[in-house]
């Protein structure tokens, strides 16, 4: 029964139309938040990191000659008959200006060291993502226009109770990307290849069937044709759409 | 504070496609003909391999980022 159930709901059609609107919708999206997400990351190892690190390598140059300079002064102006430990706290903080300066210079290292990573996994990304970009930019209006192009001609057969054309569904829809397949100039002649925003509006309530005759999701009458009897996928009536109850059933579940 | 965040967009993108392959496997059970399965091959699957393999480079770039953030910082060597 399942091999045999028959595509004859407009609503199916027009439902798998709106959930590929929705996902190229949410994934142009999460690109576009990636895209953004990126540059700042970007910007933050290129830009901000080095500036940092420089200011403070400098910082640190300058407390550690401080440091010296107070270390200087305090092993001059210290009397003879005291200890020589006196000079301790001069000795600390010499000690720290120099620990800061080394952790300066070893962070501006480590900072040259993954710009060049990360504009490598940058790279690495951009090369990964750019295939789903292209599907989004031209498989994703050819899916959408097959799909119109089959509540249209399901509308159609509705709208005459007679078969729409000798063009089944299927090669309807093989026809139409194949068509737009044909060279790269001639991918802009899909019919009506929408933006995501465009074709949900069209979906959701602009399309000609939204106020033309609707699928019934019930057995149609009984002494149709069997030669009406035209599923999406076939051309001439098959063993099972021969059978009403089957070919145009309700749909399961 | 975090500088980025590639999880929050991985994840919406993980999600259409979820939602994505609920719709079509729910229609499968009532619609299973040529038609349907020439979507599928041309579309559907394809897109499928695609959205994955954005969603691995994410996770990639996640990783190295949040290495770099960790040693580019003021704590790591402290």
């Amino acid at each position: 029964m399942a091999k045999s159930a028959r595509v004859l709901a407009i609503e199916d059609v027009d439902r798998l139309a709106a959930a590929l609107v929705r996902f190229a919708e949410e994934a142009q999206a999460a690109l576009a938040d990636l895209d953004l997400e990126l540059r700042r990351a970007n910007q933050w190892i290129e830009q901000d990191r080095p500036r940092y690190w420089e200011a403070q390598v400098r910082r640190s140059w300058e407390q550690v000659a401080r440091a010296r300079q107070e270390l200087e002064q305090a092993r001059m102006f210290q009397r003879t008959d005291e200890v020589p430990s006196s000079c301790i706290d001069q000795k600390k903080a010499l000690q720290r200006a120099q620990k800061r300066l080394d952790l300066s210079m070893a962070k501006q290292q480590a900072v040259r060291q993954w710009v060049y990573r990360t504009a490598k996994q940058t790279e690495e990304y951009r090369g990964k993502v750019g295939p789903l970009m292209e599907w989004l930019s031209s498989e994703y209006p050819r899916a959408l226009a097959a799909l119109r192009r089959m509540a249209l001609s399901l509308e159609s057969y509705i709208s005459q109770q007679a078969p729409p054309s000798p063009t089944s569904l299927l090669e309807a829809v093989e026809g139409l990307a194949s068509a737009s397949r044909g060279s790269p100039g001639e991918a802009s002649s899909v019919p009506d290849a929408p933006t995501p925003a465009q074709a949900d509006s069209q979906i959701s309530g602009e399309q000609p069937h939204a106020t033309g005759p609707k699928v019934e999701l019930t057995p149609l009458d009984s002494s149709l044709d069997s030669k009406h009897s035209i599923s999406p996928g076939s051309t001439a009536p098959s063993a099972e759409a021969a059978s009403p109850s089957e070919s145009y059933g309700t749909p399961e579940g | 504070m975090r500088l980025w965040d590639f999880r929050s967009p991985a994840a919406r993108l993980h999600e259409a496609l979820d939602m994505l392959k609920k719709t079509t496997e729910g229609l499968q059970e009532r619609w299973n003909d040529p038609a349907m399965e020439f979507l599928r091959t041309h579309y559907f699957t394809p897109l499928e391999g695609r959205v994955r393999e954005a969603i691995e480079a994410i996770s990639r770039l996640e990783e190295v980022f949040s290495q770099a953030a960790k040693e580019c910082g003021e704590s790591a060597h402290e």
